[in-house]
């Protein structure tokens, strides 16, 4: 069976997902992943025709909630802030290093 | 070479709650302080969950019947999945495969589909740092999308004005381009030859309504100039996204955000899939207000001009001022209203709840004896102090004298008292305005020039 | 010692003044002085002057009023640090409260320590933590299971009268199954997850770990019900589940799923598994042997969506609000992140994540099948007996294998209660699941405790 996942594989979905994985690290990754995968594919033997997929199990369906502010959870800028590695005059601060 | 632009348009328009899309924190943004209507869903915080806005959901709902779409009995939210540091929770709660409403139409232009989103945090970009503000984190976003169906920078315009009155029709958003309440996103290549189609380009940070203009024309030049130059044609892997830098007064190829190619969507394992019924939704289409087509079509049906029609159905708050006033269909009636609104009425500030129809009828009723200037002075007066403009007239004495025998008793004393000036009539008739501003004066402003002309005319004679 | 009693008599003894809750408390922090640093049970300790300080004041409102508890670290305490055991969070204060937190607290339970576990919830081990190991209590060489190692040793050790957990695919009864304690994971939405660091949001449910049915019984009653600030939490109304646990076993039929005793099976546990239903059959109940077919196929399932969901969660850990940032994961959560973010990916969604939940459908069917031709099913909880430790984390694989019998009812929703049901040769402790329909809590309660009334292993503790 040819490999489903390559070293490239790894470095373009670290990058979708935002994680810095040294290079060194990108084949153990993928010789990881590898088997993991593998054993996936017995999936594909399960005949899902017209089997409606489920994505949750509540049984329970339109869940709303009224248009009032509730100001009981609302956080003082101090507590919005309190944890934030950096923060000035109320604002939560970043490095620029993205271009939007 | 022949060029067909080819223009799709994607508007978000943020929804005025009084709270959050997914959390009760207060939805104000503007002119707060950064980062004090926060909480932990809209933060991001962990362990922190969404649960939907009801009144946005059914708003959401509202401008879909409003813009004639289909609306999907069940829908679900899903995960948009991409990293900027302004979206609290690196996805943004959206709807893809199952949005609230689908299929609709504009005029010429058809609605792919309104979904219901959610807003992301503010950031502002100072000496190389990034300064974030989650206050808008989570305020609720309609997205309005249009098949590409528009084919000029004006017709983009005209759409989009449409969009914003319909929006504001509805009460659901002010839709001000200019404070971001309402965004444009313009998708656009062009149809070469009626054979070749240039690659899409989506155009992002459109600031107002002359900059949509602005940049569709600079993209279709853009477009046509880089095709005859490259002959390459749109491909599933050649979109690109463009900025719009208002300055410059160009697009500039954007960076792709990274990742942003793939949102890996899925569904929203937070939020139970939503219903709503086929009765609901009708209880929703009952409250659709009328929209600005039928009410400008009801006012030319009312004997009101193409230009009256417009102006008093541009803003539905007005609008509405005016069909509570008019209550028949007597063309003239409506005519005089009509004047009244777009006139004296334009100029102050109304609440719908001081119009008293009574007094325009009233006003209406005696037009006959009240200048044109008095009736003018006399609606905003009666608005403003809230009295029948009848009794202000009495008050004020501005009901003019139109009885013949009263004012011909008058018209002889003037008469006798100014022999030069009946003199100089009978030379020129044309000069009897002197004579017809005694008569005004000595009745003390309240006679009816053109019945005082025509008394002193007959008198005139007689002699 | 006052903490090898059980909650109502705990509760009788602080009403009737025979001991008070500050004796609870200083007997915990004893037990936290001797136990803590042998077993690595807790990630953060309120300070004992603090908890005293709660025990003095203390009124006594409910069952739960004045009684130390434990939190495992996935849940948000004002004031209080929670780690999810990632160093990501290493410094994180929450600066709002976990809805059963809030719960716990207006009944009058006492916080003493937010426990150990795997990072994010992801490992059955709790070796996957930035904090250092949980060992298990009844051979330190060994692991304690996971993720909820710590909540569990915390109550296996009497560092606390109960502790909360949450399962998303064994996290509570696997720890559970290994220490001697019980645990119940759960309908998905009986408890409310507000607050509760999500791992996968479609599966995660919250949980309590006891020393006996009867205690899991008393703090449920006090967690679960509909909360309005967790959409997906369930109006179904609470049962009085600790006045109904009078059962007749004759009215019970339990069903043995052939397919979770193969080869895998370890038979000193099989054999352990299979005796909890003989002696229940002994008590009356009837036993069935039926088939689940689908059984091989719950690891690809839950290991597809699970890693999908936590890729998404664990997106908001950017360093920017809070938190160290994303060069902080272990390899273990950088693994589930890079699974997860690949079967959402273009082009791979229908091939993975989408055939997962189509057929999570047909588990979900297999599941009703089974359960309609008996009332509870009995299966085993891990397949080995405790490892030392490195051995799974040095398999990836191999890791996630060792989960194969409890992911099948995260994704299918139903609760499992998980029984201590004896001991290997060398004194190390077995586990049993009971697994129900959805909502049959009460039931499951009922039986486990009727089961605890004729055994006493879950009345053994480790000899530290």
């Amino acid at each position: 069976m040819s490999s489903i996942i390559t070293s490239d594989v790894i470095v373009k979905v670290a990058k979708l997902a935002r994680i810095n994985i040294p290079t060194e690290k990108v084949d153990q990754f993928a010789s990881q992943l590898e088997p993991i995968l593998e054993h996936f594919e017995s999936l594909s033997k399960v005949d899902t025709t017209n089997v409606v997929p489920t994505y949750q199990t509540t049984g329970l369906n339109t869940i709303l909630r009224e248009d009032i502010i509730d100001t009981e959870r609302m956080f003082t800028q101090s507590e919005a802030l309190s944890n934030a590695p950096q923060s000035s005059n109320g604002y939560f601060v970043t490095s620029a290093t993205i271009k939007k | 070479m022949k060029i067909t632009p080819i223009i799709g348009l994607e508007v978000h328009v943020e929804l005025k709650t009084k709270s959050k899309m997914f959390c009760g924190c207060d939805a104000e943004h503007f002119h707060t302080e950064p980062n004090t209507h926060t909480c932990p869903v809209c933060l991001g915080l962990p362990g922190a969950l969404p649960v939907p806005n009801k009144k946005a959901c059914e708003w959401c709902i509202k401008l879909g019947l409003a813009l004639g779409c289909t609306i999907n009995e069940e829908t679900f939210f899903e995960r948009k999945n991409y990293f900027y540091p302004d979206l609290a929770k690196s996805y943004q709660i959206s709807q893809l495969q199952k949005p609230f409403c689908i299929n609709g139409k504009l005029e010429d232009v058809r609605i792919n589909r309104v979904h219901q989103e959610e807003d992301t945090g503010k950031s502002v970009h100072v000496n190389g740092e990034t300064l974030l503000d989650f206050n808008r984190s989570g305020v609720p976003l309609v997205e309005i999308v249009s098949e590409p169906d528009i084919k000029s920078p004006e017709d983009a315009k005209t759409y989009l004005l449409k969009i914003q009155q319909i929006v504001r029709y509805l009460g659901i958003s002010d839709a001000d381009i200019e404070k971001g309440s309402m965004r444009c996103e313009p998708t656009i290549n062009l149809c070469i030859d009626d054979e070749f189609y240039t690659p899409l380009v989506e155009i992002k940070n459109v600031a107002s309504l002359t900059g949509v203009m602005t940049a569709i024309q600079y993209e279709i030049d853009r477009q046509a100039e880089q095709y005859s130059q490259d002959k390459i044609t749109k491909n599933s892997t050649n979109k690109t996204t463009r900025g719009w830098d208002a300055d410059k007064q160009q697009t500039f190829l954007q960076r792709e955000k990274e990742g942003s190619a793939d949102y890996r969507y899925f569904p929203e394992p937070d939020i139970p899939p939503i219903i709503f019924s086929k009765e609901q939704v009708e209880a929703i289409r009952a409250t659709l207000p009328e929209m600005p087509e039928a009410k400008i079509a009801k006012y030319k049906t009312l004997g009101l001009s193409d230009y009256d029609s417009n102006l008093l159905s541009e803003d539905s708050y007005f609008s509405s001022i005016f069909d509570k006033i008019i209550t028949d269909s007597d063309s003239v009636y409506a005519k005089f209203v009509a004047n009244l609104l777009i006139g004296p009425l334009k100029t102050i500030e109304i609440t719908i709840d001081k119009i008293n129809p009574e007094y325009f009828k009233n006003l209406f009723d005696n037009k006959d004896q009240l200048s044109s200037s008095a009736i003018k002075q006399l609606v905003l007066e009666s608005y403003d102090k809230q009295v029948d403009p009848l009794i202000l007239a009495k008050q004020q004495n501005l009901f003019q004298v139109s009885d013949t025998n009263k004012l011909e008793e008058i018209a002889k004393d003037v008469i006798a008292n100014n022999p030069k000036a009946v003199a100089d009539y009978q030379k020129n008739p044309m000069s009897i305005g002197f004579l017809v501003g005694q008569v005004m004066k000595s009745s003390g402003g309240s006679a009816n020039p053109q019945v005082a002309k025509e008394v002193l005319e007959k008198l005139l004679v007689l002699n | 010692m006052l903490l090898d009693k059980s909650i109502s008599e705990l509760s009788a003894g602080l009403r009737s003044g025979e001991f008070t809750s500050v004796d609870l408390v200083n007997e915990c922090y004893d037990n936290i002085e001797k136990y803590n640093s042998l077993t690595n049970a807790f990630i953060t300790i309120v300070t004992r002057e603090e908890a005293l300080k709660k025990a003095q004041d203390v009124k006594l409102t409910s069952p739960l009023s004045g009684l130390p508890f434990a939190l495992k670290d996935c849940f948000a305490t004002t004031g209080v640090r929670t780690t999810a055991a990632s160093k990501v969070l290493e410094n994180f204060i929450p600066p709002y409260s976990a809805t059963i937190y809030k719960k716990l607290l207006d009944a009058g339970a006492i916080l003493i320590g937010k426990a150990n576990m795997d990072a994010w919830g992801h490992g059955g081990s709790s070796e996957n933590t930035d904090f250092g190991p949980v060992k298990n209590p009844w051979d330190i060489t060994r692991v304690a299971g996971g993720s909820g190692g710590g909540p569990a040793v915390a109550v296996a050790t009497r560092m606390a009268v109960f502790a909360i957990g949450e399962d998303t695919g064994g996290s509570i009864r696997n720890p559970a199954g290994w220490t001697n304690t019980t645990g119940l994971k759960v309908t998905y939405g009986r408890v409310s997850r507000y607050g509760a660091i999500a791992y996968a949001s479609s599966f995660d449910t919250v949980g309590p770990v006891a020393k006996s049915v009867e205690d899991c019984a008393i703090v449920l009653e006090t967690i679960a019900g509909v909360d309005k600030y967790d959409a997906t939490s369930s109006p179904v109304s609470v049962p009085a589940y600790s006045s109904l646990l009078n059962l007749d076993l004759s009215n019970v039929t339990i069903g043995i799923p052939k397919e979770f005793y193969g080869d895998g099976l370890d038979p000193e546990i099989k054999e352990a598994v299979l005796k909890v239903s003989t002696d229940l059959q002994t008590a009356g109940a009837t036993i069935k042997e039926i088939s689940m077919p689908l059984f091989d196929l719950c690891l690809p399932v839950y290991y597809l969506i699970a890693p999908s969901e936590t890729s998404s969660n664990l997106a908001r850990y950017d360093g920017v609000r809070y938190g160290t940032g994303r060069d902080n994961f272990t390899d273990e959560t950088i693994r589930r992140i890079l699974i997860g973010t690949y079967a959402l990916s273009a082009g791979y969604y229908d091939a993975y994540y989408k055939k997962a939940q189509q057929v999570r459908t047909l588990f979900i069917e297999e599941y009703k099948k089974a359960l309609s031709q008996c009332d509870v099913l009995l299966q085993p909880i891990m397949p080995n007996i405790p490892p030392k430790f490195g051995e799974l984390l040095s398999d990836p694989l191999q890791n996630l294998l060792a989960d194969i019998y409890t992911v099948s009812q995260n994704p299918v929703g139903v609760p499992s209660l998980a029984i201590p049901c004896g001991f290997t040769k060398n004194n190390l402790p077995i586990g049993a699941q009971i697994v129900g329909k959805m909502f049959s809590e009460e039931l499951l309660l009922a039986l486990g405790h009727q089961y605890q009334k004729l055994t006493d292993y879950h009345t053994q503790k480790p000899q530290l």
